[in-house]
């Protein structure tokens, strides 16, 4: 198992290589620079090409890549250009906030969509069955920032009774953007759970556990569900790595301040010291995500957790 | 010991110790398309420490009479069309989810056909025999997980075995460990789907020999499903023979084995192979099972009966040859008829 971890977390090397290759890219076929949003009116060319040089943008992109590399290398991922800040400290102040969102999301989206799911898969092809499929559609099909627009809409600008941004209320601040951020998780996770439950609903085992006298409450929600996991915890996994990378769009549509709304402000502002960093340190959030997934797969069935030990096993035979 | 009967009409004359009463049963499939008449009044009747063997093809409608017992038939597209269960005296056909939950697996167990499949896979075996004692018996966590290390102790596993998951298991053991399931809360009534035919050879004898065993030392009744009618000698003491839905011979296991008087029961015995005279040709039963979804009129089996008469298309009638021996053939209505039968498959007419 933790060599099957260790390789995992090798995985991340080339993933963070590619990532960061890709926003320097970008950031370099973007046009303007931090120096653009820095400029003001009366800046004379050679204040400007000062400015350039601090930042090394005269010099090639990737002579630039290379010295961030570098100081990666050292576990250091430089200050921000425009507010001088390290961008390990910025992100840290701004990642409760998105942890907080996407878990509060996840709880949301799994007490909801797996009971549907379950009650779906039990009437298939009844009106709730066809129900809960449309409202899955729905919820896929639907864009997340008009949904979040008439949500505010509703609750903060119509009814007032829940703040139209910002995280300043606690608990009622987060209402809105949890529920919008939860909605699409639950359309895919009722689905999942949906299809899945249809397909153990009429194992043998079911048959078994009946035939002992167990309740069907028991026979379901234990028997079935916990053979139906894994293609459910999938679901939910990309659904959280999603949300915790950054919900880029609910956080700016809810004035939210996690990390989404961090990344957009990098790149708007040319801060490709910022910008850069928050990607890596999202992906490499994304990919601890799924390997946590991936792990728990091993606690929910004893047959993959049995291949990890066989496959330690043969790996000491042949060492 | 008195043992019927067959058919609606026979007389009740004996109620005591009788464990398990089938009157009539009646199930259908009902699919979109068409409808399986998978039993069609089948009446049978189980004694205290009674083994009874019920014996058919594929498609008899075997399982059907055993799950109708658990009430567990699989609903939609099975409908259970009339006829009453009795476990004990109560209809379980009548019965609410609460009270079926209550006999399932106390009174009534059943041995499930493949075992591969007839385990959770992402349970401990121990867990998934300790849940039947659970609930049945109001004992503590840790006592329950104690019985269920005897109780694969008795079906001869290693009690340390108990926190291993199915896939860990060979088929054989996983049929012991479903025995160990069935019989966890000493069950009256034991039905075994064809506990054995999903098993090697070598381990078919054990796993009988096992129930056998047990049986005796519990005094369950067993209602053992089978098409092997060596299984049926070696363990029943009563064989009920089934066709198309109904039982077409019932008797004791000596009469229906020496003087068979249906002529599929005679068909079934001259299809096996006999060791004494190995240069002759195995004698099946010329045909196939009718059509599940559109039996004949009258006799089902009529169309591959060597006997069959013009009368078999309209009707069958139950004949009594004394005791407890009946058959369903309506060809017994002449007085002088008899199927001839001899072991050793000589030459029929």
């Amino acid at each position: 198992m933790l060599r099957y971890i260790i390789r995992r977390l090798i995985w991340l090397i080339p993933v963070i290589i590619v990532v960061s290759l890709i926003v320097f890219v970008l950031m370099e076929l973007a046009p303007g620079t931090v120096v653009d949003a820095m400029m003001v009116e009366d800046m004379t060319p050679e204040q400007k090409a000062e400015l350039l040089a601090k930042y090394n943008l005269d010099k090639p992109m990737i002579y630039r890549y290379g010295l961030y590399m570098l100081n990666l290398l050292k576990g250091d991922l430089g200050t921000s250009q425009i507010t001088q800040v390290n961008v390990w400290e910025t992100f840290l102040t701004r990642l409760p906030n998105t942890v907080v969102l996407a878990f509060s999301s996840l709880i949301i989206g799994a007490a909801v969509s797996i009971p549907l799911g379950i009650l779906a898969s039990r009437h298939a092809g009844s009106l709730l069955d066809n129900s809960v499929t449309v409202f899955s559609l729905f919820g896929m099909s639907m864009p997340i920032f008009w949904l979040g627009l008439l949500l505010l809409l509703l609750f903060s600008y119509k009814f007032g009774w829940l703040p139209g941004g910002g995280n300043r209320e606690g608990i009622r601040s987060i209402i809105l953007p949890a529920v919008c951020g939860s909605l699409g998780m639950i359309a895919n996770t009722a689905r999942q759970t949906r299809s899945n439950m249809l397909e153990v609903l009429h194992a043998d085992f079911l048959r078994t556990a009946r035939a002992k006298g167990v309740p069907e409450s028991v026979v379901i929600w234990k028997h079935a569900l916990g053979n139906a996991w894994i293609p459910i915890l999938t679901t939910i996994g990309i659904g959280l790595s999603a949300q915790l990378a950054g919900s880029v769009v609910i956080e700016t549509v809810f004035a939210w301040p996690g990390i989404g709304r961090l990344a957009v402000e990098a790149v708007t502002q040319r801060d490709a010291t910022l910008a850069t960093g928050v990607i890596i340190l999202t992906s490499i959030m994304y990919v601890l995500v799924q390997l946590v997934v991936d792990l728990l797969y091993a606690f929910v069935d004893p047959r993959i957790k049995a291949q990890y030990t066989k496959y330690a096993k043969r790996r000491k035979r042949s060492t | 010991m008195e043992n019927e009967i067959i058919g609606s009409s026979s007389a009740i004359k004996d109620d005591t110790d009788v464990v398990l009463d089938i009157r009539d049963l009646v199930v259908h499939y009902e699919l979109e398309q068409e409808t399986v008449e998978a039993v069609n009044g089948v009446s049978l009747r189980l004694k205290k420490g009674q083994t009874l063997g019920l014996v058919g093809e594929t498609g008899a409608g075997k399982t059907s009479t055993c799950l109708s017992v658990l009430n567990l038939v699989q609903t939609p597209p099975g409908v259970i069309k009339s006829g009453t269960v009795k476990v004990c005296g109560q209809n379980v056909l009548e019965m609410t989810s609460k009270q079926l939950e209550k006999i399932r697996g106390k009174d009534v167990s059943m041995i499930f056909q493949d075992p591969m499949t007839a385990l959770n896979p992402v349970m401990t075996v121990g867990d998934q025999i300790a849940e039947s004692i659970k609930y049945h018996e109001g004992l503590s966590d840790k006592e329950c997980i104690q019985k269920a290390i005897d109780m694969l102790e008795l079906v001869g596993i290693q009690g340390v075995r108990s926190v291993e998951y199915p896939h860990q298991f060979s088929g054989g053991m996983k049929q012991r460990v479903v025995i160990a399931i069935a019989l966890a809360c000493s069950p009256k009534i034991l039905l075994a789907d064809e506990p054995t035919s999903a098993l090697d050879v070598t381990i078919q004898a054990q796993v009988l020999d096992m129930i056998q065993d047990l049986r005796e030392k519990m005094g369950m009744a067993l209602l053992l499903v089978t098409h092997d009618l060596g299984v049926v000698a070696k363990i029943c003491d009563t064989v009920a023979i089934m066709y198309a839905g109904k039982i077409v011979e019932y008797g004791t296991l000596e009469e229906v084995f020496n003087t068979p008087k249906h002529p599929y029961t005679k068909g079934l015995f001259n299809s096996l192979p006999n060791i004494r005279h190995r240069e002759e040709k195995l004698k099946p039963i010329p045909g196939l099972m009718p059509d599940p979804t559109a039996l004949p009129e009258g006799c089902a089996f009529a169309p591959r009966c060597a006997y069959a008469a013009q009368a078999c298309g309209r009707k069958f009638g139950i004949h009594s040859f004394g005791g407890t021996h009946t058959a369903l053939c309506a060809r017994y209505e002449e007085p002088d008829f008899d199927i001839d039968f001899a072991r050793g498959g000589e030459s029929n007419g």
